[in-house]
């Protein structure tokens, strides 16, 4: 069997239930406000929580994008299910004492602790750009990787439809359904994808052979796709790209937000060591699938192996009925994997934007039920700015992750110092993020993103904590400042 | 009021020691150069320690949430301002 007809359909009936749930939530929801909008009441469970932040960390680029660069690099590929498992113990630096205060003080955002914490909105605002610098580029990865899964399954399918279709579906659910019926799609979403992963190990295992015959095969026609790194450079590089993802997947506001919604601590920390597991299991399991691919397509070049698994999962259809409709689920899960992602983080851009710049900056004292309409309706002009952006991409995946990381990393000092002490400046962390931002931005451009396999972000952040730290000692925070950060934050963690 | 024995924060030395020793042994400084034909259960020995520390990683954070985590009496507690 080949054709469409298959992933149509299978696509059909995911698409008809995720309306469906958005829809539901629109009707359950509680009332008419932001926190319902953004956080779902702080109402959710465990298992929801759990699929959905899943279902938002595994992502188009993760199943499309991180395969094929296992394909290309091979098992030094394996420093993806390394920096998704750094993840949950980035957000042990500060989630612990965050959702405590976000529960006291009713945070949204993370800008909303920002604020509280320095008294600052030039601080927010310059946070606030990073931050949504971050989520931005992972909104736009989502779209390029449903473009290019659409483009590999058969070439009289054009790169756009998958741009333009997925996009308004993700829109029209987000818009109507705001964080309760985000979550729960993602939650279903999270669990298409499971069962989409496991599908695609099982049938390419029995297609193309096992892991064992992969290796023995890339022994010898690339035997250094089986190398670990060889040199200080490629060491740097992998600690490099552990700390990059391990802070900036940690600063994801939309990541935040999820586990603000959760219904208690309890649930949260369950959350996260669910999401543990699952971060350690299906990546490990999609670099084999990437190091298959690359012992049975050989010579790809770097912008065609972007599309090695859309290839693989086509070559697999025709093979008998059962994997022509196993593929077409798997399809559908990588799909999902893009949509969950996307609607997340577009329902946290609009939350940046009503709740972090519009509320903040230009209308205080706008009513709820207002700002909820904007935010719904500002998720389409998000969108189509970010359709005409990709519609011809100009980068790999893998480098659309780097850039966001290192967006996000700046603003890991601000959250770290601000949380934990007290003598940190608003001043020296404003200066701090804009040199440490300013370096990231001037390598990218300049065109030498890393240094000695460091990445930009990464001496950008380093840079950033010291001017921090160092100006916060030289300036002196007010005896007053000091005393009014023990009495809101560090008194609250006393008995 | 909340006593100290029922508080747990995950911000202390002896669960931040561990994550410390594990991310050094996540990256791959430790093995020889060149390639090594060395195979367990089909993959590389390098890829097979990392996969190895991974898991002790993951098992560390389960540790950590269960264990080593409970602020939730500050959430319950009166104090600082709601």
């Amino acid at each position: 069997m080949s054709g469409m007809f298959g992933p149509i359909v299978t696509l059909a009936i995911s698409l008809v239930v995720m309306l469906y749930v958005g829809w539901y939530s629109y009707k359950k929801r509680q009332a008419e406000s932001m926190e319902d909008y953004f956080l779902a009441s702080r109402t959710l469970g465990t298992l929801v929580v759990a699929l959905s932040l899943f279902a938002t960390q595994y992502s188009g680029n993760s199943m499309i994008g991180y395969t094929a660069r296992a394909y290309r690099i091979g098992f030094q590929q394996l420093v993806f299910p390394v920096f998704m498992v750094m993840i949950p113990v980035g957000y042990m630096l500060f989630i612990p004492r965050l959702y405590v205060l976000a529960n006291k003080r009713k945070y949204i955002t993370l800008l909303d602790f920002l604020e509280d914490r320095f008294q600052s909105k030039v601080l927010c605002f310059v946070a606030g750009i990073f931050l949504f610098w971050g989520i931005y580029v992972q909104f736009v990865e989502q779209l390029q990787a449903s473009g290019t899964l659409f483009a590999g399954l058969g070439s009289n399918i054009p790169y756009w439809s998958g741009v333009v279709i997925l996009g308004l579906i993700i829109a029209v659910y987000v818009a109507v359904g705001g964080m309760r019926g985000a979550m729960l799609v993602q939650a279903i979403q999270g669990g298409i994808m499971l069962l989409g992963i496991l599908f695609l190990i099982i049938f390419s295992w029995s297609h193309y052979g096992g892991i064992g015959s992969s290796v023995q095969k890339l022994l010898e026609v690339s035997p250094e796709k089986v190398l670990p790194p060889q040199s200080a450079k490629g060491i740097l590089s992998w600690a490099s790209t552990m700390t990059l993802v391990a802070l900036g997947g940690a600063m994801y506001t939309h990541s935040i937000q999820q586990l603000f919604a959760s219904r208690n601590e309890k649930v949260l920390k369950r959350s996260l060591s669910r999401m543990a597991v699952l971060t350690f299991l299906t990546p490990t399991i999609l670099v084999f699938i990437g190091i298959i691919a690359a012992a049975n397509f050989l010579g790809l070049s770097t912008m065609e192996s972007e599309k090695v698994i859309p290839m693989m999962l086509s070559e697999m259809m025709q093979t008998s009925a059962l994997s022509y409709w196993a593929m077409s689920i798997v399809f559908t899960a990588i799909l999902m994997a893009t949509l969950s992602t996307a609607s997340g983080v577009l329902i946290s851009l609009t939350t940046v934007i009503i709740s972090d710049f519009y509320k903040r900056f230009i209308n205080p004292n706008v009513q709820d039920a207002k700002a909820t309409r904007i935010a719904r309706w500002f998720n389409f002009v998000i969108l189509i700015i970010s359709m005409i952006l990709v519609l011809e991409p100009r980068t790999t995946i893998w480098r659309l992750t780097e850039i966001k990381f290192e967006g996000l990393l700046q603003a890991v000092p601000a959250v770290l110092l601000g949380l934990y002490w007290p003598r940190a400046t608003k001043a020296s962390i404003i200066t701090g993020m804009i040199a440490g931002g300013s370096l990231a931005i001037g390598m990218s451009l300049s065109g030498h993103p890393t240094y000695m396999g460091i990445h930009g972000g990464v001496l950008g952040m380093l840079l950033n904590f010291a001017i921090a730290y160092l100006l916060s000692k030289i300036s002196k925070a007010h005896d007053s400042e000091v005393q009014s950060f023990n009495e809101k934050f560090v008194k609250l963690f006393k008995a | 009021m909340t006593s100290k024995a029922e508080v747990k924060d995950p911000m202390n030395w002896r669960v931040w020691i561990r994550f410390i020793i594990l991310y050094i042994l996540l990256i791959p400084w430790y093995f020889p150069k060149g390639i090594s034909r060395v195979l367990v259960m089909g993959i590389p020995l390098w890829a097979f320690a990392i996969i190895f520390f991974l898991v002790c990683l993951v098992l560390c954070i389960i540790d950590v949430t269960r264990n080593h985590w409970d602020l939730e009496a500050f959430i319950e507690s009166k104090d600082g301002n709601p």
